[in-house]
C-alpha cells in the first residue's frame, strides 16, 4: 500500500554546469545540465515540499548573467502543472540553507518549515568569522535568514535537532552534519508506513546531486562502482560518502530509490513529462488512490 | 556529457580564464565589467568589504533572533555572535569613513552610511533587551526594522562590483561557467 505520491518538479536549470561541481575531483571533464528542482510529497491529507527553490526577484538576473541559470518559473506556475497552489502546501522540509533550496519561503504562506538547528546555527556562526574565511558563507543569503526569522515570528519554523521520526506519518528526517553543509537534512518516505519498510524513498537534497554520486566509476580503485561525493562541501567529502551509505542502507541498497534532484536523467529512470515551459516533472511514485500527473 | 579533457590535463587547462580573471571588486575586474571611471573603480573596490560586512551583520542579527524565537538560543553563544557583529560593524564603519566617494558614488556612499547607523542602533537594542518570546509587538518592530535594513542592502547591491546578497564567488570552480562559450562550441 503506497501512502504518498512523490514528484520532482523542475523550476529552473543551468544548461552547462561544470562537472567538477557535481563530482568531486572531476576537473576539466566537461559540463552537465543541472536542473533546479523541489519535490512534492502528496498523501495522508498532506501536501509537503522538500525545499522551495529561490526567488528570482532579488538576484535572478545576476544568476542568469553570471552562471547561466535559465528559465526560472514561480512555484505558482510549477505547482499548477500538478494541480496544486502554493497556499495548499502545509509542510516544507528545507534540506539546507543554500539560496536555491531555502530562497523562496515567502511563496508558501500556510506551510510549517522544518530545518536542522545546526544548519542555521552554524551559518550564523560562519557569518561572524573574518572576511578571510568567507568561503564558508558560500551560496547563503542573509536575507533568507531574515525570512526564516519572519517564519519563526509566525510560529511556522521548527528547528530540528538531529533525526526526527514520523514528522508526518511515515516520513522521517535525517541529518548529515558537516557534509554538503553544516546540517544537511535528507528525507525518508516509508511509503508502506511500516517501521521496517520495504518501500522507502530517500529525497537526498544536495547530499547526492546526480546518479554518478552513488554509482560512480570505481575503476580507479579496482571496483565496478563506488560512491563519489559531490564537488561542493562546506564539511567533508568523507561525511558525504558516509551519508550516502546511510541513505543506501535505508533503501536496501536499491540505488534508484535515492532521488537526486539535480539529476536530469530522472526523466529516463521515472515516468516524466516536459511542460510547456520546458521544465520536467518526474513521477517517482504514486499513492494507491492517485492518478498520474505525467500521462 | 561533453568536452572531456584527456586524463593528463584534468586540472585547470593553460587557457582557462581562471588564470586571467582577478577576483571580483579589484580594479582590473571592475574595468573589465564596464565600470571605467577611475574614481568609481576605486570606490567600488573599497566599498565591497563594507557591503559584505553589513550583509553579514544583518544575517547575524536575524539569526540570533531566529534562535531565540525558536527556543534554540544559548546566551553565551549569542553574546559571542553579537560581539563579532559589533566588531565587524565597527571595522566597516571605519573603512567607510575613510572612503572617498566621487559624485557618481555619493548616493551609494550615503546609503551605506545610513545602513551602518541602522545596524548599530539595532545591535545596541539587542544587547540591552531581555528577549521574551511573548512580546509580539516588540518582535514585530525588530523584524520590520531588519527588513528595512534588508531593503537598503538590496538597493546598495551592485553585481558588477561583487556586491550581491549571496556570495557567489566560489559557487563555480575549475573552468566553469565563465567558459560557457567553449562548452557551446564543444557540443
Amino acid at each position: 500500500m503506497a501512502q504518498y505520491s512523490i514528484h520532482v518538479l523542475e523550476y529552473s536549470f543551468v544548461p552547462d554546469y561544470h562537472k567538477s561541481g557535481v563530482l568531486y575531483g572531476a576537473h576539466n571533464q566537461g559540463y552537465v545540465k543541472l536542473p533546479y528542482c523541489y519535490v512534492l510529497i502528496r498523501g495522508n491529507g498532506h501536501l509537503a515540499l522538500v525545499d522551495v527553490g529561490y526567488n528570482d526577484k532579488d538576484y535572478g538576473k545576476h544568476l542568469g548573467d553570471k552562471f547561466g541559470v535559465e528559465n526560472w518559473r514561480s512555484p505558482r506556475d510549477v505547482l499548477a502543472e500538478v494541480g496544486v497552489k502554493p497556499e495548499d502546501i502545509d509542510t516544507v522540509f528545507v534540506t539546507h540553507a543554500h539560496f536555491d533550496h531555502f530562497g523562496n519561503v515567502e511563496d508558501f504562506p500556510n506551510a510549517t518549515f522544518y530545518v536542522q538547528k545546526r544548519e542555521m546555527q552554524d551559518w550564523i556562526w560562519a557569518m561572524s568569522l573574518p572576511d578571510r574565511m568567507r568561503w564558508m558563507m558560500v551560496a547563503v543569503d542573509p536575507g533568507d535568514i531574515l525570512r526564516g526569522l519572519q517564519l519563526a515570528r509566525e510560529n511556522r519554523l521548527v528547528l530540528v535537532d538531529g533525526p526526527m521520526e514520523n514528522v508526518l506519518p511515515g516520513i522521517d528526517l535525517h541529518v548529515a552534519y558537516d557534509s554538503h553543509t553544516f546540517g544537511s537534512m535528507w528525507v525518508a518516505v516509508r511509503n508502506d508506513g511500516k517501521a521496517e519498510s520495504s518501500d522507502t524513498w530517500v529525497l537526498a537534497g544536495d547530499l547526492v546531486y546526480q546518479f554518478d554520486n552513488i554509482s560512480g566509476d570505481g575503476s580507479v580503485v579496482g571496483v565496478d562502482k563506488m560512491y563519489v561525493p559531490v564537488g561542493l562541501a562546506v564539511g567533508s567529502q568523507m561525511n558525504l560518502v558516509l551519508a550516502t551509505e546511510e541513505m543506501m542502507k535505508r533503501v536496501g541498497y536499491e540505488a534508484r530509490r535515492v532521488i537526486p534532484i539535480h539529476e536530469e536523467r530522472l526523466r529516463d529512470a521515472f515516468p516524466s513529462r516536459i511542460t510547456e515551459a520546458k521544465l520536467r516533472i518526474s513521477e517517482i511514485c504514486l499513492a494507491d488512490d492517485a492518478t498520474s500527473a505525467v500521462e | 556529457m561533453r568536452a572531456e579533457a584527456p586524463a593528463g590535463r584534468r586540472i585547470h587547462s593553460a587557457d582557462c580564464e581562471i588564470w586571467d580573471v582577478p577576483p571580483d571588486a579589484v580594479p582590473d575586474a571592475l574595468i573589465a565589467v564596464g565600470i571605467e571611471d577611475e574614481a568609481l573603480v576605486r570606490y567600488c573596490a573599497a566599498a565591497r568589504p563594507v557591503y559584505d560586512a553589513y550583509k553579514r551583520v544583518l544575517g547575524q542579527l536575524s539569526g540570533v533572533l531566529l534562535l531565540v524565537r525558536t527556543g534554540a538560543d544559548d546566551p553565551a553563544w549569542r553574546d559571542r555572535i553579537l560581539d563579532a557583529a559589533a566588531e565587524q560593524l565597527g571595522e566597516a564603519r571605519e573603512r567607510l569613513g575613510g572612503l572617498e566617494a566621487s559624485p557618481p558614488a555619493a548616493r551609494h556612499h550615503d546609503l551605506l552610511g545610513g545602513l551602518a547607523g541602522q545596524l548599530a542602533a539595532l545591535l545596541a537594542r539587542l544587547r540591552q533587551m531581555v528577549l521574551v518570546v511573548g512580546a509580539d509587538r516588540e518582535w514585530d518592530r525588530l523584524v520590520a526594522e531588519l527588513y528595512a535594513v534588508h531593503r537598503r542592502l538590496l538597493a546598495a547591491s551592485e553585481p558588477r562590483a561583487g556586491m550581491t546578497p549571496v556570495d557567489f564567488s566560489h559557487a563555480c570552480c575549475s573552468c566553469g561557467t565563465r567558459r560557457r562559450g567553449a562548452a557551446e562550441a564543444a557540443r
